[in-house]
């Protein structure tokens, strides 16, 4: 390789990224002295509305013939 | 079992036997019953955190069979590699939930403290683990990651023992050590749920309960077999 | 069946699970379930989103990208001004490091990673290229040169570089810098020719894992850290929860990076010992929350229970 003079003018060295259609520029958003990513965003407001939806989603209903009376289990703890 | 004349054993093979046998009531490591108040998603996320905990070590083991630089030149490796940092986020959403809802059901009340101990000592080893993850990445990120974090540990004076510059010691971490102390924490998270049962409710009362509970988890288990698990006669009650 | 009771630390009256009406349950059948969706989950993230690789930066694509930076950052070691040659434990003394109050931790730390940045990251490597006698000859005047003079010289030079146009070597004033611009300029030849990591490794050992020195060198400059910042990563950036790209990063790392945001520890020079401490404590309050009193009620007062264990 040619030894390049002292002050050479920068190459621009492209910094390849082999992801998916996620890579390239992210977007942050900014509210006072919080800066967050747009990704990081979605999976935390995905969380909260995940962990609402859970606690007030009804499970499904377990059939009447299901319940059995107390004692009826194995061994006390 | 503890001989029939009442007295230890002096064989220390039936004692760990017996004490082993003790850690969770009979029938109770795969119960195929469960409280009637289990009945919310809020209690799926657990199992759920499991699932991708799985599919983190399969995917970190098939990683690892190619070596760390595989992914980088490789579009199977890269898709492997998607799958390892794409479960890990699945991993780290549903603890925090089931971490949110734990919190919320108080479900350290009944001497389930310990199981709230491990399930936050293993969250917070799960941030270690994922740490020396990101830092084996063997690209701009772990270098970067490196050189940040290398400050951080310096400042408190470990980073001679945690070396985030030093990728050998970091992916060893990341695939054999790390992983072994988190997979006891979860094991025995897991032993200590099935040992005392899901919570109950928060002001409930069992049916019957006005005599004092017995206080001491160690005492023998009762010698009744499990019953088989035939449907049950009685309709569900208001019981409560 | 009852023994004594137990004395109880506070008033627990929480029932025994095993007293509880129950229902069948297929806890097998529920794992599967999980382990399907979950597996499901995974596989289409990572065929639709897939994950980020952005590629290592080498010393020669730094030499290429930003050659005045290396130049001065060879000069900063010669000199001792670099971030690794007054970084102080565990890599060399010249610093006592970051303390948590009085605790001096970083110098309890002790110098276990023993670093010489001039002699370990620049005159070695230089040291090993043979046929060159003009760098002979610059070794050499730096070698049989004194300590003062040493940082004399390469003092002079960084101050002169800082004041050139764009940091150019070639527009430098005329000055008293001994053999540091030959050094610099040969250090900048050296890391283009791609063999610099090898000789800053495993020169002497062959094999190597251990990306200590050539991490130091890379981070001593700032093409690195311009890199990082211009995707966010940066610590007071709230770096330490992103990722590169679009990608979502770590977001459990939210209350470990607030802190470097905010006064006092963003302005402080003990700002890493300080939030270590400080998330050491929340921590241990988080695993110890069955233990706290006050912190173990809040649940029965917030209410979301009664969402839970609703009648249905």
């Amino acid at each position: 390789m040619a030894v390049p003079p002292p002050g050479l003018v920068p190459v621009e060295v492209v910094m390849s990224e082999a992801g998916g259609w996620l890579s390239g520029h992210a977007h942050f958003l900014h509210w006072g002295v919080v800066q967050i990513s747009l990704a990081n965003l979605i999976v935390i407001v995905l969380m909260v509305l995940i962990f609402v939806l859970a606690v007030l989603v009804k499970f499904p209903h377990a059939s009447p013939n299901d319940a059995a009376p107390e004692g009826d289990n194995d061994v006390s703890h | 079992m503890s001989r029939t004349d009442g007295t230890v054993s002096s064989s220390w093979t039936v004692r760990l036997r017996t004490r082993l046998s003790r850690t969770v009531p009979a029938g109770q490591l795969l119960p195929d019953r469960q409280p009637a108040y289990v009945q919310s998603w809020i209690y799926v996320f657990g199992v759920a955190t499991l699932a991708a905990l799985m599919y983190v070590i399969a995917s970190g083991v098939v990683l690892s069979l190619k070596g760390a630089a595989w992914w980088h030149s490789s579009s199977a490796g890269h898709f492997v590699n998607s799958t390892h940092l794409w479960s890990v986020e699945l991993f780290f959403f549903f603890m925090v939930i089931h971490l949110w809802g734990k919190f919320f059901m108080a479900a350290w009340r009944g001497k389930r403290g310990l199981t709230w101990v491990t399930g936050a000592v293993a969250f917070i080893g799960s941030i270690g683990t994922a740490f020396t993850g990101y830092l084996s990445q063997t690209n701009f990120d772990s270098q970067w990651t490196a050189g940040q974090a290398k400050d951080g540990l310096n400042a408190v004076g470990v980073g001679s023992v945690f070396n985030v510059l030093d990728t050998g010691q970091m992916l060893l971490w990341h695939v054999m050590l790390l992983p072994l102390l988190l997979g006891v924490l979860v094991v025995w998270h897991v032993i200590l749920v099935r040992r005392h049962g899901v919570v109950p409710p928060i002001g409930a009362e069992a049916p019957d309960d006005e005599a004092a509970l017995p206080p001491n988890t160690e005492q023998p288990v009762a010698a009744a077999p499990t019953p088989p698990a035939a449907e049950p006669k009685q309709p569900a009650g208001d019981r409560r | 069946m009852t023994a004594a009771p137990r004395q109880r630390r506070h008033n627990d009256a929480t029932p025994d699970a095993h007293l509880f009406p129950t229902r069948p349950y297929d806890l097998v059948k529920e794992f599967v379930i999980a382990l399907v969706v979950v597996g499901v989950l995974t596989v289409l993230l990572a065929a639709v989103l897939s994950s980020p690789d952005r590629k290592a930066v080498t010393l020669r694509d730094w030499a290429q990208a930003a050659p005045a930076d290396v130049i001065a950052t060879a000069t900063a070691e010669l000199a001792g001004t670099s971030t690794s040659a007054s970084y102080g434990p565990p890599y060399n003394h010249a610093a006592e490091g970051q303390k948590l109050g009085p605790l001096p931790l970083q110098r309890w730390g002790g110098v276990r990673i023993p670093i010489d940045s001039a002699r370990d990251l620049v005159l070695a490597p230089l040291g090993t290229i043979t046929g060159d006698p003009g760098l002979n000859a610059a070794l050499h005047a730096w070698n049989t040169g004194s300590a003062a003079q040493q940082t004399t010289w390469a003092t002079a030079y960084a101050d002169a570089l800082a004041a050139a146009p764009g940091a150019d070597p070639a527009k430098v004033k005329p000055g008293t810098y001994g053999p540091v611009p030959v050094l610099a300029a040969r250090f900048l030849t050296l890391a283009h020719s791609g063999g610099l990591e090898g000789l800053l490794t495993s020169s002497s050992t062959f094999y190597t894992a251990n990306a200590t020195k050539p991490l130091l060198l890379l981070t001593d400059g700032t093409y690195l850290e311009e890199q990082a910042r211009a995707d966010h990563l940066g610590g007071d950036q709230w770096g330490m929860m992103n990722e590169t790209g679009n990608y979502p990063g770590q977001p459990w790392m939210w209350l470990y990076t607030f802190w470097y945001q905010v006064k006092p520890f963003s302005t402080s020079g003990n700002a890493d010992a300080l939030v270590w401490g400080l998330m050491a404590l929340l921590t241990l309050g988080l695993v110890l929350v069955p233990y706290i009193p006050g912190l173990r009620s809040l649940p029965r007062h917030l209410g979301v229970h009664r969402l839970i264990w609703r009648q249905r």
